[in-house]
């Protein structure tokens, strides 16, 4: 052979010998799965836990003090300030951070506990609450917990210049507080807020050390200082946040153990690409990881040495928001068509791969008012779908979509980049299901805040956001006349009403049932369509014990120890 | 020789305002309102509205607003982070270390890997070394850096447990990164200098050189490869710059420091003021070492040194 040929011979085979080992790589290893942006806000929703129960039993003296827990997560804080941040996983860190004035009980959400509030009264017109303080109570740099200091705190959010996020939300119709006594403190509303205190079970309203603000000033975002039992070690941007445990902590909950925590320390690892964070855990640089996408979890959940959870979280599930102002969505027989036509669970088995949950009610599992006899009140029905559609006057036509008096049946879905709708794909197989019915979906897809502006001007059929909010008050953020986030444009004033009394009592078996009045209405006239639920998908070391969550479901390790 | 550098100084300043100015208008160019793309998630009242707009400074007139951008940027005062409170010039100066020790390594990497194939296979032109150095370049050119890193990280760093993913950012979690980012831009490099070898060596100087009695390494040392690396050098400029974008997806992957990692979260949390520096700081970076490229390449080449 002449040189010539023999070298591209050598060429040829040589490409072909690194092709051969990479595709047999290719196989081997599991395919990236792309990462998911991060929602502008989390709303977690809660469903039981699959390997926990909801109520954790104290650990017993068996477990010893000491081990550290690493915690591999997808997202880093934009600011460690609870009060500032848009950021789920920074309210998750503050879990173990902060203490709630008050606790919800973990077997029974319509129950309250004392938190580091021994005791509460709550005026009768609901607008204001006296809380009685727990007296031995110190935060992480020293300074006394007080009356003064729950001021500060709120005072702090409602500061234009704090730039308060989601928590001025939390605060609602806030008017002032009031310092009766040392231990003693009122806050006061200008409208009945009895849904302050369930909001305050979680650490978004969480008493801040006054006198860290005042020595931080705005580099108080990389010192969060609070009561809880693990205080900040280090805090590395982007890289890592370590707590190390509070020695002096010894006013934990009732249904925790006595004394501070277990863990030395829990450390926080920044691991933003999924595979990069599996492989991490797999190697054993981290003890437990979340967000673990569906096609790994199957193969840790086989694996004897790892535990997988599935935790629900607190607040609206994903969840369509049905414009009723514009056609043809304004017809209530097309937004209930578009309800009974579905099939949830073929969209979880085949995009989920079970990592997601079919939900029938627009607030999640773990929220108070949700009730399981309302995943029937617009049960998955085709036949029925098309029936209510046809008695509308909406006939097939020649292409298979409907038509009435000359429009037919087409809805403008409208959608931003990362959404994970249709990174996911459920878009696809949603508008394939409602094909079947005859309803032609138009995805539009622009950038966030253009989607966000369309959704506002009421230029969509169908959006689907999710929320993160441990309160059913999200309900009234979706439907209520005024709200900011109702893109169902509805004003339905007997809706109002019930959603306004439902927030005004404090008592949880009170507002209960008005919230499933309230979700039965807003189902049967279609303005929502719930579709799944949301879950922290987490995967742990076996030998981890005692994880707790929090009423939103995030993890809480104060009881958590790590056998031997 | 002065004249060409102050002139190629002086041309710098336009392009730097151009680019200021686009990365001011980046805001304003964006669908929807800056305000609530910010804010969205919360239930934001008017009035927390009118005071973010405040104080981003979004109430001036754009021609003042633009002013107050440029005079406060060439002090380094580009504001604070809307979410985490820092002073955005020290979140850039805290991130920029890790970032150009990456690009630094995958530069090292580019160039090293890059040299040795290319120089192998002009040198052993049409042997089994040139096929071989040249398909491995061809594995540069066609694998995305991601899936390379992926590879990597699932060989090295998980099955053979040769280096760790997370813990101090030394110079051991460097390797890795530093070859996921820096292997396309060997490739293209090794490809670059065995066609300008093999090409310079073919001209009339060499063989006169040869001719004269001078040794191969010294042919090849002093008169082959200076000529052969002109192109090359203007090359590993742009490849800088385009490393710098390229970083922001390893630094991902790799869960690395860095303002790539700082521009994806800041983006995506729409952080204005932050997206806004960093991406003006990664042009500036660009336009000077463009700069630096095109003053190398006069000392290189004489010929453009006298026009």
């Amino acid at each position: 052979m002449s040189p010539h040929v023999r070298s591209s011979a050598f060429r040829l085979l040589g490409l072909i010998v690194i092709l051969a080992v990479l595709a047999g790589c290719a196989q081997a290893i599991p395919a990236p799965v792309p990462t998911e942006a991060p929602k502008p806000t989390e709303a977690p929703q809660a469903a039981p836990t699959e390997a926990s129960s909801p109520s954790e039993a104290p650990m017993a003296a068996a477990c010893a003090p000491g081990g550290k827990l690493l915690y591999g997560t997808w997202q880093a804080p934009d600011t460690m300030d609870v009060q500032t941040t848009g950021l789920q996983i920074v309210i998750a860190m503050a879990e173990n951070i902060f203490d709630p004035l008050v606790r919800l009980d973990p077997t029974d959400n319509t129950k309250y506990l004392p938190g580091l509030a021994e005791s509460w009264e709550v005026s009768p017109d609901n607008k204001e609450f006296t809380f009685k303080l727990r007296k031995d109570v110190k935060f992480h740099d020293g300074t006394p917990f007080n009356a003064e200091a729950v001021k500060k705190t709120f005072e702090r959010i409602m500061d234009p210049e704090t730039g308060a996020f989601l928590t001025i939300t939390a605060l609602g119709p806030y008017e002032s507080t009031e310092v009766i006594d040392e231990y003693t403190v009122k806050v006061k509303f200008s409208k009945p807020y009895g849904a302050f205190i369930n909001l305050l079970t979680e650490p978004l309203l969480a008493p801040i050390s006054p006198t860290a603000v005042e020595k931080w000033g705005p580099e108080y975002a990389d010192h969060p200082t609070g009561t809880g039992p693990y205080m900040l070690g280090e805090y590395v941007k982007n890289d890592h946040l370590t707590l190390i445990r509070n020695p002096d902590y010894k006013w934990g909950p009732s249904f925790f153990h006595e004394g501070a925590g277990y863990l030395d320390e829990i450390k926080w690892l920044f691991l933003p690409e999924n595979s990069t964070r599996v492989a991490a855990f797999e190697k054993g640089e981290v003890n437990m990881i979340d967000r673990v996408p569906p096609d790994e979890l199957k193969r840790l959940k086989e694996n004897p040495d790892y535990a997988t959870v599935l935790q629900g979280l607190a607040g609206a599930p994903w969840i369509f928001v049905v414009n009723t102002a514009k056609p043809p969505t304004d017809e209530l027989a097309v937004r209930q068509a578009l309800a009974y036509g579905l099939n949830r669970q073929a969209i979880v088995d085949l995009v989920y791969s079970g990592t997601n949950e079919v939900h029938m009610a627009p607030l999640e599992k773990r929220t108070l008012g949700y009730d399981p006899s309302l995943d029937t009140v617009m049960p998955e029905d085709l036949e029925k779908a098309k029936k209510v559609l046809e008695d509308a006057g909406w006939k097939v036509g020649a292409d298979g979509i409907r038509e009435k008096d000359g429009n037919k049946l087409q809805l403008a879905w409208l959608v931003w980049p990362g959404d994970g709708i249709m990174e996911d794909g459920q878009g696809p197989v949603f508008q394939a299901q409602w094909k079947e019915l005859g309803v032609d979906i138009k995805f539009e897809s622009y950038d966030v805040g253009t989607t966000l502006g369309a959704w506002g001007e009421g230029k969509h059929n169908l959006g689907e956001p999710f929320f993160y909010w441990n309160d059913p008050t999200v309900l009234r953020f979706l439907v209520g006349t005024g709200s900011g986030l109702n893109w169902t444009k509805v004003s339905d004033p007997a809706l109002d009403k019930i959603l306004a009394d439902a927030e005004a009592t404090a008592d949880p078996v009170e507002r209960k049932p008005l919230y499933m009045e309230a979700q039965k209405q807003v189902l049967e006239n279609g303005y929502l369509i719930p579709t799944f639920g949301k879950s922290l998908v987490l995967a742990m070391d076996k030998n981890i014990d005692g994880i707790a969550y929090s009423p939103t479901g995030y993890p809480i390790w104060f009881d958590t120890c790590i056998k031997q | 020789m002065g004249r060409f550098l102050a002139r190629r100084a002086l041309l710098t300043i336009p392009v730097l305002l151009g680019v200021s100015f686009f990365v001011f208008m980046m805001v304003h160019l964006l669908p929807g309102d800056p305000v609530t793309i910010m804010m969205f998630g919360a239930s934001p009242t008017p009035k927390q509205v009118a005071a973010l707009r405040e104080q981003m400074g979004l109430n001036d007139p754009l021609h003042i607003q633009y002013l107050k951008f440029v005079s406060k940027a060439v002090r380094g005062d580009f504001g604070r982070s809307i979410r985490s409170k820092h002073l955005v010039i020290n979140d850039i100066k805290d991130n920029i270390g890790p970032t150009l020790a990456l690009t630094g390594a995958g530069m090292l990497v580019a160039m090293v890997v890059g040299f040795a194939l290319g120089i192998l296979a002009a040198l052993r032109r049409n042997t089994w070394i040139d096929s071989a150095s040249m398909t491995l370049a061809l594995t540069g050119v066609s694998m995305p850096s991601f899936w390379l890193g992926i590879l990597l990280i699932y060989f090295f760093a998980v099955r053979l447990d040769w280096f760790p993913l997370t813990g101090d950012q030394g110079a051991v979690r460097l390797v890795l990164p530093a070859i996921a980012l820096g292997w396309g831009y060997a490739a293209i490099t090794a490809r670059l200098i065995r066609a300008n070898l093999i090409d310079v060596m073919g001209q009339e100087y060499i063989l006169t050189a040869r001719s004269k009695g001078l040794s191969r390494e010294s042919v090849i040392g002093r008169h082959a490869m200076k000529n052969a690396l002109i192109p090359v050098i203007t090359i590993i400029g742009l490849q800088f710059g385009s490393m710098l974008a390229g970083a922001v997806v390893i630094e991902v992957l790799f869960a690395r420091q860095g303002i790539g990692r700082l521009l994806v979260d800041a983006i995506l949390q729409r952080d204005f003021p932050l997206v806004q520096a960093i991406v003006l700081f990664i042009a500036v970076f660009y336009v000077i070492s463009n700069l630096l490229v095109d003053v190398s390449y006069a000392f290189l080449d004489p010929r453009i040194r006298y026009e």
